[in-house]
């Protein structure tokens, strides 16, 4: 069994891990309609997995957390978090629609598949039994992946919520802008499994570093000449800086863009301090 | 995760054990507490054995009223015969990939136990999930119609 790790006393994990015991002992009856006194231990901890994470303890590290819930009705706690795990099926599906419904110009095989897949998870989600479980394939990679440790219906709703971002990003140019850039990134951009949004990001960063018209988006030999002396023996700090008031001042008074942007610059200034300023970055 | 998770109540279990003695009197069958601590070891050896855990004190009551009536079981070998039983239901339990409750694997034991083992479990050692399943499902015991095709 994970064990559970303290900052709660030994009584209180030993009284904590009874109450999920017995929590867990209607959860298997009600799993198997009452048919199977016994389970593979791997169904066991998959249904103890989708009852910590429906009730937000971590098992690792009860704390507060299950300090709170040593003085709640477990089961009740359960079927009140389980109306809210149904709320962001809710809110989730509607972002997938308007996600589906404004694609950008460009085409990509991954991304598509992704959200087909995704169409496909409210109906095998099963926030009852196994809250915790991401029942689609999800090939499309984000600029700024969803932290691992997310799971189940909030894990697809943070993914949505960042590919809407960055769809958003992408439909601000025209479907020949973002071609110029993509073919120059991947030839098969639209059969690869890669992503669209960071190219693009990142030459609309250097454009706006520069003071230069924001299309085309693809960058000469002069301007990544330019560019690359710009960050030449510079901190990583002060590119970060530069590239930070960069994505503010492309993404304008669009936050989430902003935040997304500002993001990304920090990754791309790693990696610009890491090749000494070198122009290649940009396409 | 293990069976160390699902803790039981020292007087539940006796309380069991009376229980499981009162269903078999009348076929003067009886369990003493030293034979339920044995069947209480094997029940957790079986469990580990087999990777499941259980919510609940076990099925060897059920299981002692499915058999009580078997002409194969007398005093003499009804602990060793229950614990050997027992063990074959969690490992049945596996074999059938949880497409059989835990009545209709009891019912089958018992059934099984009596025609064609003729009071043998070591012959019911044998047995395949495939065999099992399509006795249940069916009816139809092992060894009647088409050869069997594994598991």
């Amino acid at each position: 069994m994970t064990e559970i790790k303290t900052r709660l006393t030994q009584a209180e994990q030993q009284a904590l891990q009874a109450k999920l015991f017995a929590l867990l002992a209607r959860q298997v009856r009600n799993y198997t309609k009452g048919e199977s006194d016994s389970v593979p231990v791997e169904t066991a901890q998959a249904l103890l997995d989708s009852i910590c994470f429906t009730l937000g303890l971590d098992l690792e590290d009860p704390g507060e957390r299950g300090r709170e819930l040593l003085t709640r009705d477990l089961a009740k706690e359960l079927t009140s978090r389980r109306e809210r795990l149904r709320g962001e099926m809710v809110r989730g599906n509607i972002l997938w629609v308007s996600l589906c419904r404004a694609l950008p110009p460009v085409k990509n095989r991954a991304m598509w598949d992704t959200l087909r897949s995704i169409g496909g998870f409210w109906r095998r989600y099963d926030f009852v039994y196994l809250a915790q479980e991401i029942p689609c394939d999800i090939d499309y990679q984000l600029a700024l992946p969803v932290p691992e440790r997310m799971q189940g219906v909030r894990y697809v709703k943070e993914y949505l919520r960042r590919l809407s971002i960055e769809n958003h990003f992408l439909r601000r140019y025209t479907w020949a802008d973002l071609v110029a850039v993509l073919e120059r990134y991947h030839p098969w951009y639209q059969e690869e499994v890669c992503n669209l949004f960071l190219p693009v990001a990142v030459n609309a960063l250097g454009k706006a570093l520069m003071g230069a018209a924001p299309v085309p988006l693809t960058m000469t030999e002069g301007e990544r000449e330019a560019l690359a002396q710009c960050f030449r023996n510079q901190t990583k700090e002060t590119v970060f800086a530069q590239l930070a008031a960069a994505a503010r001042s492309v993404a304008g008074k669009e936050e989430n863009t902003a935040a997304y942007l500002t993001a990304c610059a920090e990754d791309l200034a790693g990696r610009l301090f890491a090749l000494e300023g070198s122009g290649t970055v940009w396409l | 995760m293990d069976q160390t998770w699902c803790p039981v109540c020292p007087v539940a279990v006796k309380g069991e054990l009376l229980r499981c003695n009162e269903a078999t009197a009348e076929q003067g069958l009886s369990l003493t507490i030293q034979d339920w601590e044995e069947l209480q070891a094997g029940r957790r050896a079986a469990l580990a054995d087999t990777g499941r855990v259980e919510f609940g004190l076990g099925i060897v009551t059920d299981l002692a009223k499915a058999v009580r009536a078997s002409p194969y079981l007398r005093q003499d070998n009804y602990a060793e015969t229950m614990d050997h039983l027992q063990d074959l239901f969690y490992h049945w339990k596996g074999l059938c990939r949880e497409q059989a409750s835990d009545r209709e694997v009891i019912d089958a034991l018992a059934a099984l136990f009596d025609d064609p083992a003729q009071g043998s479990a070591d012959y019911l050692d044998g047995l395949t999930g495939a065999e099992i399943l399509r006795y249940i499902q069916t009816g139809q015991k092992p060894g009647e119609g088409a050869p069997d095709d594994g598991d």
